[in-house]
């Protein structure tokens, strides 16, 4: 039976024409990798077919299940992360109450300070964000690679700081915790129909929560089929020897 | 009679303007110069690089937009005898078309010059090419071979776009005085390049008709067809039209993938073609001018226009696709295909995402070593060692795909067997066609440690037996020119 049965989620929809009879199928995988839109799918009357409604019905439950997932947190323990949670108690609070997704108790602050380096160069962050899946898909690769990039570079590097339902503004708290010059948070993307794997990355120098959202400079699209997490990683060792160097970012730093 | 056409994007017309995406986006000046069998012609184009990824992800430079500023006139290339070019009269056309078109040297920042068709076969071709690309310029690179020539010439024909806008395999022929390059598109790229011994100038007429030249490379074929052809006696139509004709038929059934006789067979230079049937057929070269025409020809006069067969060779092409004329597309440069080839097409621009040393740039003529493809890292670098050393003094480059997106593990396994294999005092030289050159690259310098210099680039495919020039960044990406020489040691 299971010969039978295609698994959708293992089948490369860029390439694949379920047109029947095409007259051209090159041209038709031509056009496909040009978009991530869902054309040469032929039709079943005026409808589409049924493949065509189970694969957009399975990439919407990816991003649905990505929204709802956790981090694996043996990745995070065996990086050596130092975990906190935001104000957030559960997954549910987190999704309705953004606010409380930005902010920390004083008791959480207070262990940051009293667990992590003081005033590093660069300070980590990995947090969830709206998909626990890009972080357990990428840290693995990203950290180690932007770990080694700045330790030759001869930065003093804080303690790896891993949030549990958090958003991106936790970098400006954190920040002003521990006196940090550049805080990288790693986050987790609104998940697409495409992926569930996009992570970004966010970089301020100097991040604070009395500066604005522009303060930070971003890479996006970070995953195995958009920029892959080791360039990635070198690339953020770039940036921060940009951000040390210019003493800002964001959007007043012109790259 | 009326043909396809390619529509004009940027090519030809203007550079597209666009906002300056963080100050990402340069201009800059380009030299093309192509010495063939017949004529040599100077072309200068502006080509724009820019960012065009959106501003949340990480700058993709690419070329945007190439503009020719300078078509030069078509000149005589200047030949001290059958075998060797003339290289003060060559040098002095170059100079003053520099000097016409009002263009400083030290405003090129890159382009190419290329040697073609016969007069790659000329003694002296390989000290021309050295002396002139000092001579044109900081980064202007001297490429020949067949192959190379038939990418260049199908690209500034507009083959490669053609392919696209038809979504059809496009074959241009550029036929010149010595040799016919031909190149098979799809999707914008090169799927096949061969070569011919087929062009207009094989044989040489007088005004009185009286033929002074024949090529050796086609006397097998004209015995073949016993044709009343020889140096020293008039020519008479009929003979050189069914010589003519007999060409054309050659360029019928390559476009439609028919066996070809075996003498047809011989004609091509080193390598045959690969026998893809192409739906859509372009022209370009001299020749071409008189397939996309109604010149008539009705007597000897006719032929000898320039003292050659050139004009009855596109008379007889032209008749021999009258049935397929669907098929053919006017090539948007012809005559001057090849040059406008090698002055905007010649480059290629890297990943964005790269590591290099701005202070060992330019690097030219750097052999490469590719590594075939293994799953397993390690056995990909087994035995590079050896083939490093024996380049002896010169440094290599290390070529290879790599995987997609590599794991940190792999990076730092490739990363380790190319440190182990960095031989003192040259730069490692790196170049894959993933995106992960900066990762590699930064793992590398990062084991080496030593002040080894590191040069890691990506997005740039290339072949064992190829030759690579890297040039000055532009904008944080390296512009590079693959070629593969074919001079004989």
């Amino acid at each position: 039976m299971s010969e039978m049965i295609k698994d959708i989620s293992q089948i490369d929809y860029y390439e694949r024409v379920t047109i029947d009879n095409p007259r051209d199928t090159e041209s038709c995988i031509r056009l496909k990798k040009t978009t991530n839109a869902r054309i040469c799918l032929g039709r079943a009357g005026d409808r589409c077919k049924t493949e065509t409604l189970l694969k957009f019905r399975a990439d919407h439950a990816v991003a649905m299940d990505a929204v709802w997932s956790e981090v694996d947190e043996s990745i995070v323990d065996q990086l050596g992360f130092f975990k906190v949670q935001t104000l957030a108690e559960d997954k549910e609070q987190y999704i309705k109450r953004p606010d409380l997704g930005r902010i920390f108790s004083q008791g959480t602050l207070d262990g940051i300070k009293g667990n992590c380096i003081e005033s590093p160069d660069v300070q980590i962050i990995a947090t969830d964000g709206l998909s626990a899946c890009a972080i357990n898909a990428n840290l693995a690769d990203i950290y180690p690679i932007l770990m080694d990039g700045l330790t030759a570079k001869g930065y003093a590097i804080g303690t790896p700081i891993f949030v549990k339902y958090g958003r991106v503004a936790t970098m400006d708290q954190i920040s002003e915790a521990i006196q940090a010059k550049v805080t990288i948070l790693l986050v987790g993307e609104r998940p697409g129909l495409a992926t569930d794997e996009s992570m970004s990355s966010y970089m301020a120098y100097e991040s604070s929560t009395l500066k604005p959202e522009s303060q930070r400079t971003v890479i996006s699209n970070i995953h195995r089929k958009g920029v892959p997490p080791v360039e990635a990683g070198a690339q953020l060792v770039n940036l921060v020897e940009v951000l040390i160097r210019e003493k800002k970012s964001g959007v007043e730093l012109k790259i | 009679m009326s043909f396809m056409h390619v529509p004009e994007f940027q090519l030809d017309g203007s550079v597209i303007e666009g906002v300056d995406k963080f100050g990402m986006e340069r201009e800059f000046l380009s030299v093309g110069i192509d010495i063939g069998t017949t004529t040599t012609q100077v072309v200068f184009s502006r080509i724009k690089v820019e960012n065009t990824a959106a501003c949340f992800l990480i700058p993709e430079m690419k070329i945007t937009g190439k503009k020719i500023l300078y078509k030069s006139e078509i000149h005589f290339t200047p030949l001290l005898a059958r075998d060797k070019i003339h290289l003060p009269e060559l040098k002095a056309i170059i100079e003053f078309e520099y000097d016409k078109a009002g263009i400083q040297k030290d405003e090129i920042v890159t382009g190419a010059i290329i040697i073609t068709g016969e007069t790659a076969r000329k003694n002296n071709a390989e000290e021309v090419l050295r002396i002139l690309s000092d001579f044109a310029g900081d980064f202007v690179v001297a490429t020949a071979g067949p192959d190379l020539e038939s990418i260049l010439a199908g690209y500034g024909a507009g083959a490669g776009e053609a392919s696209n806008h038809f979504t059809a395999r496009v074959v241009n022929f550029d036929i010149g005085g010595g040799t016919t390059n031909g190149a098979i598109f799809w999707e914008g790229e090169v799927i096949d390049s061969f070569a011919l011994d087929i062009g207009g100038r094989l044989i040489q007429i007088d005004q009185q008709g009286v033929i002074s030249y024949i090529s050796d490379k086609i006397i097998p074929l004209i015995n073949d067809l016993q044709l009343e052809l020889a140096v020293g006696a008039k020519a008479k139509l009929e003979d050189v039209k069914a010589l003519t004709d007999a060409f054309a038929k050659i360029f019928v059934q390559i476009s439609s993938s028919e066996d070809l006789e075996e003498e047809a067979v011989k004609l091509f230079i080193g390598h045959s073609h690969k026998g893809l049937k192409a739906e859509k057929i372009m022209f370009s070269g001299g020749v071409a001018e008189f397939i996309y025409s109604d010149y008539e020809i009705g007597s000897m006069k006719d032929v000898t226009l320039f003292g050659d067969i050139g004009p009855l060779l596109g008379y007889s092409i032209r008749n021999a696709f009258e049935k397929d004329q669907h098929r053919l597309v006017e090539a948007r440069e012809k005559i001057r295909a090849t040059v406008i080839g090698a002055g905007s097409h010649s480059i290629k621009i890297s990943g964005s995402t790269i590591l290099f040393d701005e202070d060992l740039l330019p690097l030219k003529n750097i052999p490469i070593i590719k590594l075939a493809e293994n799953e397993n890292i390690g056995h990909m670098f087994n035995g590079i060692g050896e083939k490093i050393k024996r380049y002896g003094d010169t440094p290599v480059a290390l070529a290879f795909k790599g995987p997609k997106s590599p794991s940190y593990g792999q990076i730092k396994e490739m990363a380790k067997a190319i440190a182990a294999n960095a031989e003192g005092s040259h730069p490692v030289i790196v170049i894959v066609e993933n995106d992960f050159a900066k990762a590699l690259g930064q793992t590398v310098m990062n084991m080496l440690n030593t002040g080894t210099r590191v040069i890691c680039i990506d997005q740039i495919k290339v072949d064992n037996g190829d030759y690579i020039d890297i040039g000055k960044s532009i904008a944080n990406v390296v512009p590079t020119v693959v070629k593969t020489l074919i001079f004989k040691q």
